[in-house]
């Protein structure tokens, strides 16, 4: 982490944890509400678990504080496994 | 730089002795040499295996062994090969000795990282080899362990899924050490754009190994799971997606296959400028199509698929994104070839494995294309031409460099001259052999001889004959390619600090290096790492004696 510019303090610690608890509960809730097995459930949950995930690399992970280098990387990461689910997509859509 | 002047001339191997002293050790040339002795031991069980299954294709019919006992040996083959050989072949061994000096440091970044890297290998490898004495012996399923086959098999495939996981770990941990190493131990005086090609192709690699194994890791683990609890993931009578499993297998397998050759594609970068004497042509180009062709291959392992039953538009997207993959890789062969153009060449056997590894890679880098093709590809899927192919490109590429960068280091490794007229014989049986074995196994394919059978129809024996002819001649040339190797390790001439005349960094450093690797400042050029101009200047280094 470069500079601690600026520091994360335990209050963002613990609303950044209480997000992650919310986000839990509505993972939960829309597995009901969306069937749970059904392309859209397994859809929404994943979308859910990214924001989580987001969060945690960004906060937790201090990804937030670092070199711009680092961000790119996980933006290039995330781009590389977006394309695997989407060529991925291409054959269960069309198969 | 940061120069590490150390106390006393002792070179790496002096500076301390006895078992411990090397299976403990940080210094990251003493760990490459553990994985090249590592490495060497389990490419001649490997070579045995394959010895074996030639045998039995000699003839149709039985001849050396039953057919499940075949088909663990083709699996055990495939196995050791593969995940312990070839993925960590270049990077583990020569990538670590000399990145660091390359790039003109003392050591890999992590250096405790990398120790355990090795030690993770040798695990994996005693797991995998465990195999063969437990439960019901060794998998049968074929290396790439296809549900459900893989799901249902009585042989031990859990065990050595949790070895190729293991495996898995070492790998990414090599590629993490050299990601960090290059991002932050680089000398000052040399940006991206001035690092030596080997290293180049390193980074490209680390990244695929760094993002791709992770993918593998999980695929296996699910096989694991789906073994030990019937959770219902590729095995369709649970409810599961056999081609699920060849998606997720291939979304790793494939860009590993860079893994295996874009470190190769980095020493020959190194080996034709040395014995061309002239800097490379188009030196940003083929740093950069090995980040292209890292990139690209990502997104073409459904070229594996093409007979499992996948969407046919999924078919069509992945047979043009495989043609591009052809680009980068032909940009490097044009540059290498236009560097030999009316260079000042040394005919020595490294540049004939370098030039040997073109021309195989030529032949399977265009069986390739066919492959790619969708068409094309229906027909020859399955066949032996495929095996031929892979051998073509995995060992016509990536073993030859290997072999031929063990040549181009030797001197610098151990201090020694290794007999070229030995090495040129080596290298002559070796190619020839090569060539009759694939080559048969190329066309035999092509006129239909399916892969992975034990047996065979009466039209196919000429050319399987002609092939296993041809695997011992290819033994011969690397078994006497081994002796001359040790031999001359310890009895050839003494080698001064730069035999070939290059002019990147280990041919500034004693032969084998101090512990710290530099004994004095190194001369850079501005011009990029293959500037002969230099050569003079390097040269006189060997004669001044250093001064305390």
């Amino acid at each position: 982490m470069s500079k601690h510019s600026h520091s994360p303090s335990y209050k963002y610690d613990l609303i950044t944890f209480a997000a992650l608890m919310i986000l839990t509960i509505i993972t939960i809730w829309a597995s009901y509400a969306t069937g749970g097995t059904s392309v859209l459930a397994v859809s929404v949950a994943m979308l859910i678990a990214t924001i989580k995930a987001t969060f945690v690399v960004r906060n937790f992970m201090h990804i937030k504080y670092d070199h711009i280098i680092y961000k790119v990387f996980i933006g290039i990461v995330m781009l590389l496994f977006l394309s695997f689910i989407v060529l991925l997509g291409i054959d269960y859509a069309l198969r | 730089m940061d120069n590490h002047a150390i106390d006393s001339h002792l070179n790496f191997y002096e500076t301390k002795r006895g078992l411990f002293s090397w299976i403990f050790t940080l210094d990251h040339k003493r760990i490459a040499l553990l994985y090249l002795y590592s490495i060497s031991l389990f490419f001649l069980v490997g070579v045995a295996l394959g010895f074996l299954m030639r045998l039995e294709l000699f003839s149709p019919g039985g001849q050396v062994m039953d057919p499940r006992t075949y088909n663990q040996v083709f699996t055990f083959h495939g196995v050791i090969m593969i995940f312990l050989v070839i993925i960590p072949s270049i990077p583990a061994v020569f990538g670590n000795f000399f990145l660091p000096i390359m790039i003109g440091t003392d050591d890999v970044a992590l250096p405790r990282l990398n120790l355990f890297s090795w030690w993770l290998y040798i695990f994996g490898a005693l797991m995998a080899l465990g195999t063969l004495m437990f439960g019901n012996g060794p998998a049968d399923t074929g290396w790439t362990f296809y549900a459900p086959y893989s799901v249902t098999s009585d042989t031990n495939v859990s065990m050595l899924l949790l070895a190729a996981f293991i495996l898995g770990f070492s790998s990414i941990l090599t590629g993490l050490n050299f990601i960090v190493t290059i991002h932050r131990l680089r000398a000052p005086q040399m940006p991206w754009f001035r690092m030596p090609l080997f290293a180049w192709g390193l980074y490209a690699t680390a990244w695929i190994q760094l993002l791709a194994t992770p993918i593998v890791g999980i695929t296996l683990l699910m096989v694991v799971m789906e073994r030990t609890f019937g959770i219902g993931l590729f095995d369709p009578s649970l409810g599961g997606d056999p081609i699920l499993y060849q998606h997720l297998f291939w979304i790793y397998s494939h860009p590993v296959v860079y893994v295996m050759i874009l470190p190769a594609m980095g020493i020959v970068s190194e080996v034709i400028p040395t014995s061309a004497q002239r800097t490379i042509f188009g030196y940003k180009a083929i740093a950069l199509s090995s980040m292209a062709i890292a990139f690209l291959g990502y997104f073409v392992w459904g070229h594996h698929m093409f007979t499992s039953g996948m969407s046919d538009q999924a078919r069509v997207v992945f047979s043009f994104i495989t043609f591009l993959v052809a680009i980068p890789t032909a940009i490097k062969v044009f540059n290498w070839i236009a560097t030999l153009y009316k260079g000042s060449i040394y005919i020595t056997p490294n540049l004939l494995w370098s030039t040997a590894f073109i021309f195989n890679f030529l032949i399977g880098g265009l069986t390739g294309l066919i492959n790619g093709a969708l068409a094309a590809d229906v027909h020859v899927h399955d066949t032996t031409y495929i095996v031929a192919h892979f051998h073509y490109t995995m060992f016509g590429g990536t073993i030859f460099v290997f072999l031929g960068a063990l040549h181009y280091w030797f001197p610098k490794i151990w201090g020694r001259m290794y007999n070229q007229k030995l090495a040129y014989w080596a290298l002559g049986l070796t190619f020839v052999g090569f060539n009759i074995l694939y080559g048969a196994m190329l066309t035999v394919g092509v006129k239909g001889m399916p892969r992975r059978y034990y047996d065979y129809l009466p039209q196919f024996e000429f050319l399987n004959k002609v092939a296993t002819v041809g695997s011992w001649i290819l033994i011969i040339g690397i078994l006497l390619m081994i002796y001359n190797l040790i031999r001359s390790a310890r009895k050839g001439e003494i080698a001064p600090r730069n035999p070939w005349n290059g002019v990147t960094l280990e041919w500034q450093v004693p032969s084998p290096p101090p512990l710290h690797n530099f004994d004095r400042p190194f001369i850079l050029s501005e011009k990029g790492p293959y500037d002969f101009s230099l050569l003079e200047k390097i040269n006189e280094v060997e004669q001044k004696p250093l001064d305390h």
